[in-house]
């Protein structure tokens, strides 16, 4: 049996791999995607049509669509349960604070999802005797999760003990008051929230309009 | 906008990349009494384990609680990268660093094996190179990030540098960026603060383990997603359906 649940590891069958569970933090974040831009305004926004991806805690990433034509931006927008068109106005606030020229845009799409955290920041492969796992690729796995997939499958086919990558190091680390259920996550990321401004020292409603220096 | 609200008409709570690409509503066949290997979670991993295990002759059988790639597989915001998220994360804690070149050239492993079975599978999502920037909140991270950059491009080849302010507004429209100089690479750039950074243009294949064919950073490239049509500019088709013998990159050391 292979466990690649990643983020919804017991979002359906608590009881499910409770090792694994106890490892991972599952974390939402959400997205929205604009209406159809005009050529010209989307061209100001990423001109050279680049990937972003901001370093703070809190992150924020944004790309134009592959057509060009919208801004798909996310980030975690709340770190407790909102209703969809709440966390997507707050990325849109988020968005306009970046992208003033954003501001009469409307949203046509906004989502959610789970992106799984360990405690060491770390992708885990790792298993044997016939139960396996690949967990926590920290909101980056559209490559990551698809390698340590494959690798799991050299694991199972080499039917050894070896390592088989670098991520192949066994269980994500617990912690002796986390079992798996994320009740400290509003407070975590309210902390985030609050250290990103402080590095930035500016006030709280900077971060939710146009940021200027 | 004339009623001031930021919703469309149409507003939907489903993911934009559902358009061209929805996860199937029905599994495709029953439920077998006996399998191999059971994959337990239809994203990424588990159909990216299940392939490789179809391919070597394994009988083996995924099954999700949803539809397949109901979950973040599909809800991604559509960028790939290949070393320039391992190890990030608020802590600061740096990647322990005995493990960081092996972490670092397996990221960049994972980003070839990536791009090897977008071809195999040709799989259309709409994939592109186009560089990513990392936009430094603060000038700590900006500090940070000059450190990280010569691991990430001696073990990821991600080519990332750091760029100043005036290069960071030709890569980002946005009046709000305060840029002191910026950084480059692997992807980085900026918004509001300090410092920017952003792959080079494309280039020729880079040597090693990397993910670099023709442009940037391994670690800066838009990409679709397998399962959802990422940054994908056409229909995803044929997912998974010819599975072919796989000779690509290997991930054992």
């Amino acid at each position: 049996v292979v466990f690649t649940t990643n983020a919804y590891v017991g979002a359906y069958a608590r009881g499910l791999a409770p090792d694994l569970r106890r490892g991972v933090v599952p974390v939402a974040t959400h997205m929205i995607a604009t209406e159809e831009l005009p050529a010209d305004l989307a061209r100001t926004i990423l001109p050279t049509n680049r990937g972003v991806s901001e370093t703070r805690r809190v992150i924020s990433h944004y790309r134009l669509s592959p057509d060009g034509r919208r801004l798909l931006f996310g980030g975690r927008a709340s770190f407790f349960p909102l209703e969809t068109r709440r966390t997507a106005a707050l990325l849109h606030r988020a968005m306009v604070a970046r992208f003033p020229q954003l501001i009469g845009t409307r949203i046509t799409h906004g989502w959610g999802g789970r992106v799984a955290v360990t405690l060491d920041r770390l992708p885990h492969i790792g298993g044997g005797e016939g139960r396996f796992f690949a967990v926590g690729c920290q909101g980056s796995g559209v490559t990551m999760m698809t390698y340590l997939g494959h690798s799991l499958a050299e694991k199972i086919l080499a039917n050894e003990g070896g390592p088989v990558n670098a991520y192949d190091s066994g269980l994500p680390p617990h912690h002796p008051l986390y079992d798996g259920t994320p009740w400290f996550m509003p407070a975590v990321g309210s902390w985030y929230q609050f250290r990103d401004r402080l590095e930035r020292r500016e006030p709280r409603a900077a971060s939710i309009s146009p940021l200027v220096e | 906008m004339a009623d001031g609200s930021i919703f469309s008409d149409d507003f939907a709570d489903t993911p934009w990349w559902w358009r061209d690409f929805a996860p199937p509503a029905d599994p495709p066949v029953a439920l077998p009494t006996h399998v191999g290997t059971l994959v337990i979670g239809a994203g990424y991993a588990g159909t990216a384990c299940a392939l490789r295990l179809a391919e070597a002759g394994e009988d083996v059988f995924v099954l999700d609680a949803q539809a397949l790639g109901f979950g973040a597989s599909t809800r991604s915001g559509g960028q790939v990268s290949g070393g320039v998220n391992v190890g990030k994360g608020p802590s600061g804690k740096p990647v322990p660093i005995e493990r960081q070149a092996a972490l670092l050239r397996d990221a960049a492993r994972g980003f070839t094996l990536f791009e090897t079975l977008l071809e195999r599978h040709r799989i259309r999502c709409g994939y592109h190179r186009t560089g990513r920037l990392n936009g430094f909140w603060s000038p700590d991270h900006a500090a940070g990030w000059q450190k990280r950059i010569e691991a990430l491009n001696r073990h990821a080849g991600s080519e990332a540098r750091v760029i100043d302010r005036a290069e960071t507004r030709v890569e980002l429209g946005s009046d709000s960026i305060t840029a002191r100089h910026s950084s480059a690479g692997p992807a980085t750039s900026s918004r509001p603060c300090s410092t920017a950074a952003s792959s080079p243009p494309p280039a020729p294949r880079a040597p090693g383990c990397t993910a670099r064919r023709r442009s940037a950073s391994s670690s800066g490239y838009r990409a679709a997603s397998l399962l959802s049509p990422t940054v994908a500019r056409s229909r995803l088709t044929g997912w998974y359906s010819r599975p072919t013998p796989m000779s690509g990159p290997t991930p054992a050391a």
